[in-house]
């Protein structure tokens, strides 16, 4: 079944070989980190893909938060930069970790002393094998889908992260229609007022908002017929796709895809929005070719409702979303921004290297798989953290597949393999002497980002993350109507000798009661439209998560308060005083 | 909410001590000279000595203000006035003289930024608190020299800008002149300027022009815990964020051209350059560590200050000396991260005038520490006495002659940087025999805040802000190009008015004035 190994890429004794797999953030990282730390070793990164994904340009913000710029560099380019890096090109079939060996596809093997797995993570899109439905993570997909754009009238969004959101942001010059399962948009990232704070720039970005029910115009050749669930066609199932590295933040800024590759004719255009709250879709119709009859398709979830008439069908479309709430919408295409999957099919036969339920490798703190001499970084790792008995507080940080954890984790990668090599290299007794790393990534969750113009910072447990379901779920729900907007009555306006001097163009609020009584937590907010949304979440009196949006420049205040795990509810909302400058303060 | 630990039967959101009016909490302010006030004890329960402060017209507006809003409110918010710190201290025990409030004096966390409050040492109930020294400790200023003048660096300015921006190390690798491993921090913990120069990154003579010779000896690296050390490994190194940065300057007028040229600065025109920078999330944590340890020893010794963010330990007890251990490693880390920001800045400078930093004379001017406790000789009622002396968001300023200050400036008394802020110029004062009488050889450490940065970024557009820099001829090179709104000039109290206030006072003595032509954040 696995195919025969041809020729061996020999382990030298001199200079171990450190091996990275993949050529993404993660593995880039890792392999320029561990070409950094010590000469003694051959460092080989194996990528599938020709270009390589370099983190450019990193800018402090913060201790913690750093603005990172992504590129990619054809594989014979980078060479020249890191001349001790050496690239093969090839794609892993399995690891032997009784060899120490990784197998490439091609049948040729390289031995490792150490090995870090990056093998990033694929789309995972809502429904598969089905033309016209396409996922983005790699600057292939994203060339295709800009492509697509050229004619597309209308296209539908699918998924509620932080890609759908730029994308949104991006296609303002076409129609949009998109689905999103919560009751607001982002919700990776926002609480359902911060969204509504986003909404509105969002909304005036598309200056045709489209609030009509979609046109159902009738076709007399059409009709609809429903098929078993399956994929709809062979001819796409076209065998494993090997995706290239995620393509970093800000992609379709940073590529320029959209203003280099589209006609200004195309981009000038103003497009219509509409957003589908609540929804998931459940059944794609496609057209079938040649005959034009519309096909009902796809691995979709839910009670399908039943098969529409015939007149509900547009046929210039060609696809049509039916959601749970029984809206049916016309695409040209759609792209589905639902998450990814770890990519780490290849371990299938290497039980030892525990995985968990989605498939992403697991690692410690150290990156350290459950196997010696393998390590993981990246959107491919599930990471475990095994709380330290020495350090009784808090972890202020948790697991997200964003390109900023995958860069660090590679890094952490590289360093811990360096210190484990080292250790074992040194004889009994004198393996103190070996460099210790810490990795302090784990120190906050710290992300900065941008959407819609806006700067947007997420510390800590900024969405109650880690507290129990239902109050996170309070907390990202805290002020929620279907139509994204805040509704007032869900929370306590501070009472009249606690106002602010501004409260007129300012607005400060508290959480809601139950939040406070049963759980021990409140939401500190301010809010200036337009300009502003700061959300803290504070327990028993400590700042635990901070969600800053705008330019508050408050991140590094509110990085350390939650780091320092200060009591500060003497100040109470008062810590939001736009007239208090706390970063002075807490100097 | 209930607070964890905290005493039940105290309130602690609100003021201690009775509520008066704005008219009757003023019949304790009793104005001493034109720049100088006394707080008598009784405007807060149990002051053991008056307090002090220095404010001329301008700046004593701002204070009161902040005490009229103060008792409009009924001390809502938990944030206090200024004067009412002060005044807490001077309830501390074991506090010696008076509790001080130089001119750029406002609210902090505890004690107020500008508070200067010295403990005997020899008594046995004086106490050591963190509030005093701050959050990040020994954040401060450097000051390099060069031999280049505007003429020369001023067209390049922007280059210059970008390479010492391209420069600052970026965090997590291992790039950079940044220890990683955990071996490396201990040993920079430890030897502070001792550790760059050891590593190369600065030069021997760098030292002599250090408080402390830029390393505390009772540091202890064992004394920082661990969760410090993990903050403090990314970060060494790295500017940070808010009121640190760097900037190339050039001399805008010599008040006093002997001190000057002590200094190496002999022409108006010269350029200089600016470090400001602290020991950011490892000061933070050294400091939260030991407030909550003290806040257990409190209980345990019968401390009750005013204000329970007053936390303090005797300075004789285990929780005193560890923290002291621990605030002097913290103390190395800053100076480790100002040295290695000047090592950048000589590589920038080297490469943009191919030469070498030797031959641009780029030489350590002066090193101050602004969030600092030390332990000095002081006469108190015309007896020597050795004091803790807490200088928080204030700079040491000893005059001529002292023990303690460079030989170089031996008759000059010891150089005090004073960063402005962007846009504003900044200035070096030389500290006078007065200011070692009234201040324990103290003055003020920049421009205090006057408004908020909200306030201010509201108040303020954008683009006039960078117009009006670019109008100066000022460079700017940003992490965030918002950062220039919102340290605008007008957030602050003018710098030169705090420092005319000190040279009026007599607490120390004008020098040189600075103006930037390029600023580097981030």
């Amino acid at each position: 079944r696995l195919p025969k190994r041809k020729k061996r890429v020999r382990h030298d004794q001199a200079s171990p070989s450190v091996v990275v797999v993949g050529g993404g953030i993660a593995g880039v990282c890792c392999a320029q980190e561990i070409a950094q730390l010590s000469y003694d070793y051959r460092v080989i990164l194996v990528s599938a893909s020709s270009t390589l994904k370099e983190a450019k340009s990193v800018m402090k913000v913060t201790d913690n938060l750093e603005e990172i710029s992504v590129f990619e560099r054809r594989a014979d380019y980078f060479k020249i930069d890191n001349p001790r890096i050496e690239i093969i090109d090839g794609v892993v079939e399995y690891i032997s970790l009784d060899d120490q060996e990784v197998v490439l596809s091609t049948g040729s093997t390289i031995s490792y002393r150490k090995l870090c797995l990056c093998t990033g993570a694929v789309p995972s899109l809502f429904a598969e094998n089905i033309p016209n439905i396409i996922g983005v993570r790699d600057l292939e997909s994203v060339e295709g889908m800009v492509q697509r754009l050229r004619s597309a009238r209308r296209v539908g969004v699918v998924g509620n992260g932080g890609i759908a959101l730029e994308l949104i942001h991006t296609l303002k010059f076409c129609d949009v229609a998109w689905v999103v399962k919560d009751n607001y948009i982002g919700n990776s990232f926002f609480d359902a007022s911060a969204s509504a704070f986003i909404a509105s720039s969002m909304h005036a970005a598309y200056p045709n908002d489209d609030n009509t029910e979609v046109s159902v115009e009738p076709h007399s050749d059409v009709t609809a017929v429903v098929s078993p669930i399956g994929p709809y066609d062979d001819r796409v199932a076209e065998g494993k796709h090997i995706h290239g590295g995620a393509i970093g933040p800000e992609w379709v800024h940073k590529t320029g895809l959209v203003s280099t590759l589209l006609p200004p004719e195309v981009t000038s255009r103003q497009g219509a929005l509409r957003v589908e709250y609540g929804q998931q879709v459940c059944a794609v119709h496609v057209k079938t070719p040649p005959s034009g009859m519309w096909v009902r398709v796809g691995n979709v979830e839910g009670d399908i409702p039943p098969a529409l008439p015939a007149e509900h069908w547009n046929d210039s479309f060609s696809l049509h979303l039916l959601t749970t709430e029984g809206k049916l919408i016309g695409c040209d295409f759609v792209v589905s921004a639902t998450g990814v999957t770890p990519c780490t099919s290849y371990l299938s036969s290497t039980p030892a290297i525990s995985r968990d339920s989605v498939g992403g490798i697991i690692v410690n703190e150290h990156m350290q798989t459950s196997r010696k001499n393998v390590y993981a970084a990246g959107d491919c790792c599930s990471v475990q953290l095994n709380p330290d008995e020495s350090d009784n507080h808090q972890h202020h940080w948790f697991q997200m597949r964003l390109w900023s954890q995958a860069r660090v984790m590679g890094i952490t990668a590289a360093q811990s393999m360096h210190c484990d090599y080292v250790k074992e290299s040194l004889p009994e007794g004198a393996k103190d002497t070996a460099p210790e790393f810490w990795p302090t990534m784990f120190n906050i969750f710290a992300h900065i980002t941008h959407f819609f113009e806006y700067k947007v910072v997420l510390l800590g447990r900024f969405n109650a993350q880690g507290l129990g379901e239902e109050v996170e779920k309070s907390v990202r729900e805290m002020v929620i109507t279907k139509d994204g907007l805040v509704d007032h009555k869900h929370r306590h306006q501070v009472s009249q000798g606690q106002n602010f001097p501004e409260a007129e163009e300012m607005t400060c609020y508290c959480s809601p009661a139950d939040l406070v009584e049963r759980h021990k937590i409140e939401i500190w907010t301010r809010i200036t439209p337009g300009e502003e949304y700061i959300k803290l979440v504070v327990k028993h009196g400590k700042v635990i998560g901070a969600l800053l949006i705008g330019d508050t420049d408050l991140e590094e205040v509110f990085e350390n308060l939650i780091l320092n795990e200060l009591d500060v509810s003497r100040y109470g909302i008062g810590l939001l005083d736009p007239d208090i400058d706390v970063e002075e303060y807490f100097d | 909410m209930p607070e964890e630990g905290a005493p039940t039967n105290v309130d602690f959101t609100r003021p201690v001590g009775p509520v008066r009016t704005y008219e009757e909490e003023m019949s304790f302010i009793k104005r001493l000279s034109p720049y100088k006030f006394q707080i008598s004890p009784g405007f807060v329960p149990n002051m053991n000595v008056p307090g002090v402060f220095y404010a001329n017209e301008a700046l004593q507006e701002l204070v009161f203000d902040e005490l009229e809003q103060h008792s409009k409110t009924g001390g809502y918010g938990g944030f206090l006035p200024a004067v009412k710190q002060i005044a807490n201290v001077a309830a501390l025990p074991g506090i010696v003289k008076c509790s001080i409030g130089l001119p750029d004096t406002h609210s902090g966390y505890g004690f107020a930024i500008g508070n200067v409050a010295a403990f005997d040492m020899e008594n046995p109930e004086s106490v050591v608190s963190p509030g005093g020294v701050g959050f990040d400790i020994n954040c401060g200023v450097r000051l390099l020299r060069t031999n280049l003048t505007e003429a020369e660096v001023g067209p390049v300015r922007e280059e210059l800008a970008q390479l010492l921006f391209d420069h600052i190390p970026v965090g997590v690798g291992s790039k950079g002149v940044i220890p990683t491993s955990a071996q490396d921090l201990d040993a920079a913990l430890e030897m502070g300027m001792d550790w760059s120069i050891r590593e190369g990154y600065a030069w021997a003579e760098d030292k002599e022009h250090c408080e402390e010779y830029g390393r505390m000896l009772q540091a202890d690296p064992n004394k920082v815990g661990k969760r410090a050390k993990k903050r403090g490994l990314p970060q060494l190194g790295t500017l940070g964020a808010g009121n640190h940065y760097c900037e190339i300057q050039v001399v805008d007028e010599i008040f006093d051209a002997r001190a000057a040229a002590r200094m190496g600065i002999d022409r108006v025109g010269q350029v200089c350059v600016m470090i400001h920078s602290g020991s950011r999330g490892l000061g933070h944590q050294v400091a939260t560590d030991a407030l909550t340890a003290m806040e257990t020893a409190m209980a345990r010794d019968g401390l009750t200050p005013n204000d329970r963010q007053l936390a303090c330990a005797r300075i004789q007890s285990q929780e005193g000396s560890d923290y002291l251990a621990a605030m002097a490693a913290a103390a190395n880390y800053a100076w480790v991260n100002r040295s290695s920001m000047t090592f950048l800045a000589r590589q920038a400078f080297a490469k943009q005038f191919e030469t070498t930093p030797d031959d641009l004379d780029m030489h350590v001017i002066y090193d101050v520490s602004h969030n600092i406790a030390k332990v000095e000789q002081h006469m108190v009622d015309g007896k020597p006495k050795t004091l803790l002396v807490h200088r928080k968001g204030s700079t040491r300023a000893f005059p001529p002659h002292h023990p303690l200050i460079p030989v170089d400036y031996q008759f000059t008394g010891q150089p005090v940087l004073i960063g402005g802020t962007m846009g504003t110029c900044s200035y070096v004062l030389t500290g006078t025999q007065q200011g070692m009488e009234e201040t324990f050889g103290s003055t003020c450490h920049g421009a205090g805040r006057a408004q908020s940065r909200s306030k201010s970024r509201r108040v303020l557009s954008y683009q006039e802000v960078l117009d009006k820099l670019a109008d100066q001829g000022i460079a700017i090179r940003l992490a965030s190009p918002k950062l220039v709104m919102e340290e605008a000039p007008e957030a602050y109290k003018d710098v030169t008015e705090v420092v005319n206030t000190c040279h009026n006072a007599g607490i120390s003595s004008k020098v040189i004035k600075l103006r930037p032509i390029a600023v580097i954040k981030g």
